[in-house]
């Protein structure tokens, strides 16, 4: 192992500890070792994002003719005169496109692929899974969407229905949850492996 | 007052349970488990799909990962490129956020797809660098994607490379593989290449995506990997090891103590509501 | 400046994006000229989107250097000054060779400083879910019983030990998967996709101004 590879095992240490110090209390090692991050994410962010927009969607393309790319420049940085108070009504233009695209792009694309497709689903699964599963399924859905009804008092049979669908639904956040803890687990367990790896095994000589 | 033991059992400090948790996850590190593996149906179906390919086929890869959550993604994607680059399919990637494109390049460096299975850049594979807008970005490229990007990740012109003649809307591709760290991701897939343009998708993301993903499976998303067990499943299929399996057989132990101390919450719980009732049958 | 330039013009902007788009879902592949404007005003949303990030950055880069300038207490100051030192260090070494990013001292400290840092900060999410869901998943009704039960079984399958020493574990934990699970998905994502249309169609009729009344008027 290189002297570089052991410093970079060691500035990983430093900087992953540093931030699980927080464990035992709010203190300056982890507030340094945050600020890094924020400023590395800063520039990393800066460069990257100006490179995509600036000069891959823009520059480029103008330079090879596209005239037409220099008005989405123009509307991207008129987002900059927020910066403003008398100006910044400005800012609603860019902001009031890119709200109307990024609605249109969804708009009927929504309808067709988290209703219609999601009922149509539901529907032939009866061909696909055994009966038993199918109406566990089929049950799922209806009494988890009785709960979503706000327009109507959760009483009665739509009370019963909702209550059901509450419970299913918890479940299936359990579900979620458990993805999550190992999603952490994993984490925290790979930050350990590489302390050994790249760290401490190096120093012990193996 | 004095606490019963009931009411202690509810109310242990959170540092013993840290305590504990950073113990059980050290012995498996220090000592491997070697715990056999059970695939899931949804990485079959991942597994599957790929090998089947046409030759030729384009696959697009959305890698949208994050270097931050690298230990959940690397045996997914590591597995993912291997497999590909033994098929005879081509690859276009592109980056929905700005960690992707970095990510893919460390990949290729790791994976040297030259020496190791003989592709060449910009006849068999192509990395475009990160593109703005999410699901905007997706509905551009899946209409136009020359009209998205004109260098690549490197900063070299597209147009000298003959992948990127035949990549040019949605119809150009096979597949598409969606990396994400957003459980939101396949509502977004589906809507942008599902609804419109009828493709199918394939996902990895995170182990917590993979209730919410499963909603699409196998109609529109015949398969998926989630989290590091995910990729150490496709590991396993494809034949290609990887850091999946130790990062798998590491994670083992790590849950139990909260498992543990779930179960003493609940005899605490059970425990206080009987005793409080034999309290009250007491003082009637 | 009149009402119409500041107000109803930037609406009458998102109203008509918001219905072009709808009309060209709806056209056939004969209107070309339709699908060709979609693409590219797809593509100025991509653009703009990017120029919102950058001004994104920008803004935080500004905070912190205001608050360096303006120096009120020094717990605020020495962090903003090691944001802007680790801003000043990635930002050369991402800038001075043409490959940027993939400069190899620029990958040195951005995987071995930035990643160790961010990943650590995810990871902490470990405890915060450990240490509440001790408290939470109690029997004490039916629903905090359904979601530790969830909890619990699925918890077990995604760890290579549990279908080891539980026999069964996997097939039961992969079938409630596909049954209650993907059913309550289902259920919730039809629910969502429902809320999303009315946003739409209230974004179609103007009745959605939070585009217009996130920025104050002098």
């Amino acid at each position: 192992m290189t002297l570089s590879e052991l410093a970079a095992g060691w500035f990983y240490l430093f900087f992953s500890f540093a931030i699980l110090t927080y464990l035992w209390k709010l203190n300056p090692l982890y507030r340094i070792a945050e600020a890094f991050s924020v400023g590395g994410l800063l520039a990393h962010s800066l460069i990257v994002t100006y490179g995509a927009t600036f000069e891959n969607l823009c520059i480029f393309p103008i330079k090879a003719g596209q005239w037409q790319r220099i008005i989405p420049m123009i509307f991207g940085f008129m987002v900059f005169f927020r910066l403003t108070r008398r100006y910044a009504w400005i800012a609603r233009y860019p902001t009031c496109i890119l709200a109307g695209v990024g609605t249109g792009v969804l708009f009927g694309a929504t309808f067709d692929a988290q209703i219609l497709k999601q009922i149509g689903m539901t529907a032939t699964m009866f061909q696909k899974i055994d009966i038993f599963s199918a109406i566990i399924t089929l049950i799922s859905v209806v009494t988890v969407l009785s709960y979503f009804i706000y327009t109507h008092e959760h009483r009665g049979p739509l009370g019963i229905s909702a209550r059901i669908g509450r419970v299913i639904a918890m479940f299936s956040f359990g579900m979620n949850f458990a993805g999550e803890l190992i999603w952490y687990l994993t984490l925290v367990v790979g930050i350990l492996t590489r302390w050994f790896d790249n760290a401490i095994m190096p120093l012990l000589g193996k | 007052m004095s606490k019963s033991i009931y009411e202690k059992l509810r109310t242990i400090p959170d540092g013993y349970l840290a305590l504990l948790s950073f113990l059980c996850m050290l012995i498996p590190i220090l000592h491997p488990l070697g715990m056999p593996l059970t695939i899931s149906e949804t990485t079959k179906g991942f597994y599957n799909t790929l090998v089947n390919l046409p030759e030729g086929s384009i696959v697009m890869v959305e890698g949208a990962g994050s270097l931050s959550n690298w230990d959940e993604f690397e045996a997914s994607m590591l597995a993912t490129y291997k497999l590909l680059f033994s098929l005879p399919v081509k690859i276009l990637s592109w980056g929905p956020n700005t960690d992707g494109p970095i990510i893919t390049d460390m990949l290729m460096k790791k994976i040297e797809p030259e020496k190791n299975f003989g592709k060449v850049y910009g006849r068999d594979y192509l990395i475009l660098g990160y593109i703005p807008g999410g699901e905007m970005a997706i509905a551009a490229i899946a209409a136009d994607t020359h009209g998205v990007a004109t260098k690549d990740f490197y900063g070299n012109d597209l147009s000298q490379y003959p992948l990127w003649d035949e990549c040019r809307n949605a119809d150009s591709y096979a597949i598409i593989i969606s990396t994400s760290t957003s459980c939101l991701n396949m509502d977004m897939q589906v809507r942008q290449w599902y609804s419109i343009h009828g493709k199918k998708i394939l996902e990895i993301n995170m182990a917590c995506c993979s209730p919410m993903s499963v909603v699409y499976f196998p109609d529109i998303m015949p398969g998926g990997l989630w989290g590091a067990k995910g990729g150490t499943e496709l590991e396993v299929l494809s034949g290609f090891p990887g850091p999946g399996a130790r990062l798998s057989d590491a994670s083992n132990l790590g849950v139990m103590p909260f498992l543990l101390f779930l179960v003493l919450a609940n005899i605490g719980y059970l425990g206080s509501k009987y005793a409080s009732k034999e309290k009250e049958e007491i003082a009637r | 400046m009149s009402r119409e330039v500041k107000r109803r013009i930037p609406l009458g902007i998102l109203m008509g994006i918001t219905a072009f788009f709808l009309i060209e879902y709806f056209a056939g592949p004969e209107f070309t000229a339709i699908h060709t404007a979609k693409t590219e005003l797809t593509r100025w949303g991509s653009i703009i989107s990017g120029f919102t990030s950058l001004f994104g950055a920008f803004l935080l880069l500004r905070t912190h250097v205001m608050r360096v300038a303006r120096h009120k207490s020094w717990y605020d100051t020495y962090y903003s000054i090691i944001v802007l030192f680790a801003f000043a260090l990635f930002f050369y070494l991402g800038t001075r060779t043409p490959e940027r990013i993939s400069d190899p001292g620029y990958q040195y400290v951005y995987r071995n400083m930035y990643r160790a840092a961010s990943t650590a900060i995810v990871s902490l999410c470990f405890f915060w879910c450990i240490y509440g869901g001790y408290r939470t998943f109690t029997i004490r009704s039916w629903e905090s019983a359904a979601i530790g039960l969830g909890a619990v079984i699925y918890t077990l399958r995604l760890l290579p030990i549990g279908p080891a020493l539980i026999p069964g574990l996997a097939p039961l934990a992969d079938w409630c998967l596909m049954t209650f699970n993907k059913g309550a998905t289902r259920g919730g994502t039809i629910a969502v996709g429902l809320g999303g249309l009315v946003l739409a169609l209230r974004t179609l009729i103007g009745k959605e101004t939070s585009a217009i009344e996130a920025l104050k008027e002098e």
